[in-house]
């Protein structure tokens, strides 16, 4: 195949394009690809929808247009790839984990370990799952039984329950000299500067400490 | 192609595209792909398996979990893991691309889906690349399967374009994210008190150096740069994405466009950690979709010159060893 005549984008004249040019024909038949170049751009427009902050809201009602509505979720999750960084950060936030034990006060437990997947990042498990999750209970619960239980397996003092919180630090001012980022205890942290989203409740530790030492 | 279709098409949007495009997203978006995936592949039974924290079915619509699968054995992650790795690699490599490809996105899909703890763009947006790949020609030239049938066949002529809906789709696809991405960036949030959205305002993109994402390069940068100079590139980010149709659409712009996207995407990749798999995806789309056609060509030509080079040799020699 000539190197030359292939380096044309695209082809502008018959005479030199048409015997230059092979097509690798397309997997598939005509109303196929038809219907393929039709989803195509209908995935595309709803990337475009989905990057929009606020949804338009229909003539009459009122109501808001959700793409949610006409277009199955589990199609529509592919779609929701736009909104990269799209606000300001106010805080620097951080997820940790208060271990309560039968006697005595909570304590912070390092969970990174029973978390492996970028455990020192955001993008670990247990940040994800407080960042989507942390005001719907069931899931909360469900991470207290699985953190109570390797802790338990793993650690010298055992628990009963836990605290779930995050720390919200406030943004160096540009300009003024800052630390570079490192994790640092939770007690090097200021109250205000902590939020419990979820705790165990302490009826609840103390129920099963009494049914663990009856 | 004739003259009467040129005519019809001014822009050229519909003309057929130079299969190089379409072959170097298939070489390398996998490979960015895998990487994103690959310290997640190795705690797998961390991540779609009972051993690790999973979040359990949710009652109702839920845009954290569109679809619930149920956790898998441990078995069965290992092998969703391997199978994974492979069919990634074979697409890159062009070795039964059709197949490879399929089963490659069908898995990066389930991984997507059964778990929203680990769906991040690259992995959304990746099972549509390889889907894109998987009904495209996609590895009809510089693969595995192009030089076995060039072996099979040595008359038979090599495809040079492949048709515009193959390429287009990922230029599109590309420009129309950035544009997104930038009205998202411009408006105010539904909560927000500012008439404008929070890239108009100074030190937003400053905002985002500060937490685990940070690498040395990045508190070298915020530490040694004038607030200012951040400043100045999150207008210029804003301008990129919002103007991104032009800058891609134009094709005087189109150098810049990508030069200013690879520059863009390089300081995503040095400056924000984990974030660099993301980077290097949005590079290979970026130079595979609108890099000159000569520097693609040169790329191929020369690289396939020195695999085939070199397979012919080691298939000679084992050859001669045979022989012997």
């Amino acid at each position: 195949m000539g190197r030359k005549a292939r380096r044309s984008e695209p082809p502008k004249k018959k005479k030199d394009a048409a015997p230059s040019i092979a097509i690798a024909p397309s997997p598939g038949p005509h109303w196929l690809r038809v219907a393929l170049g039709i989803a195509g751009a209908l995935y595309i427009a709803c990337v475009l929808i989905e990057a929009m902050p606020n949804a338009p809201r229909a003539r009459g009602s009122g109501r808001r247009l959700h793409l949610y509505d006409v277009v199955p979720r589990p199609v529509l999750y592919f779609t929701q790839i736009a909104k990269l960084f799209p606000q300001a950060a106010t805080y620097r936030t951080e997820y940790r984990a208060e271990g309560l034990p039968c006697d005595g006060p909570a304590f912070e437990l390092d969970v990174r370990p029973f978390f492996p997947i970028h455990s020192d990042d955001k993008e670990s498990r247990f940040d994800r799952a407080l960042h989507f999750y942390r005001q719907d209970r069931p899931t909360m619960e469900a991470l207290e039984q699985y953190i109570v239980d390797r802790y338990n397996q793993s650690g010298a003092r055992k628990i009963e329950g836990i605290m779930l919180l995050s720390l919200r630090v406030p943004i160096p001012t540009p300009g003024i000299p800052f630390p570079r980022y490192e994790r640092a205890p939770l007690e090097d942290f200021p109250k205000e500067q902590r939020k419990v989203w979820y705790a165990t409740s302490r009826d609840v530790v103390d129920q099963r400490c009494r049914e663990v030492k009856p | 192609m004739s003259d009467h279709a040129t005519a019809r098409e001014p822009w050229g949007f519909t003309l057929p595209q130079p299969i190089e495009r379409l072959e170097f997203i298939r070489v390398f978006a996998p490979l960015a792909i895998l990487g994103f995936l690959s310290s997640r592949l190795v705690h797998v039974e961390h991540w779609i398996t009972r051993v690790g924290f999973v979040v359990p079915e949710r009652l109702g619509s839920d845009y954290r979990q569109p679809l619930y699968i149920p956790p898998v054995p441990v078995w069965l992650a290992v092998l969703v893991a391997v199978a994974t790795v492979v069919s990634g690699l074979a697409t890159s490599l062009g070795y039964r691309t059709r197949w490879a490809s399929g089963i490659f996105a069908a898995l990066l899909a389930y991984l997507a889906l059964a778990d929203r703890l680990e769906a991040f763009t690259v992995n959304k947006l990746g099972t549509v690349i390889v889907f894109a790949i998987f009904v495209a020609p996609a590895g009809a030239r510089f693969s595995i399967d192009a030089w076995l049938r060039a072996k099979r066949q040595p008359e038979a002529p090599l495809p040079t374009h492949v048709h515009w809906g193959n390429v287009r789709f990922f230029q599109v696809l590309l420009a129309l994210m950035y544009l997104g991405s930038g009205i998202a960036k411009a408006s105010p949030d539904a909560d927000s008190t500012r008439s404008l959205g929070d890239w108009f305002y100074p030190n937003t993109m400053w905002s985002h150096l500060h937490d685990s994402y940070q690498t040395p390069f990045t508190y070298f940068l915020a530490a040694s740069v004038p607030a200012v100079a951040f400043n100045l590139f999150q207008y210029l980010t804003l301008a990129y994405e919002l103007g991104a149709p032009i800058w891609f659409g134009v094709r005087r712009l189109r150098p810049f466009g990508l030069v200013f996207g690879l520059a863009m995407h390089a300081s995503i990749g040095l400056m924000f950690g984990p974030v660099v798999w993301f980077a290097l995806l949005m590079m290979v789309l970026l130079f595979g979709s609108f890099a000159p056609l000569a520097w693609l060509t040169r790329f191929f030509e020369t690289a396939w010159a020195k695999i085939t080079e070199t397979a012919a040799g080691s298939s000679s020699s084992l050859a001669k060893a045979a022989r012997e």
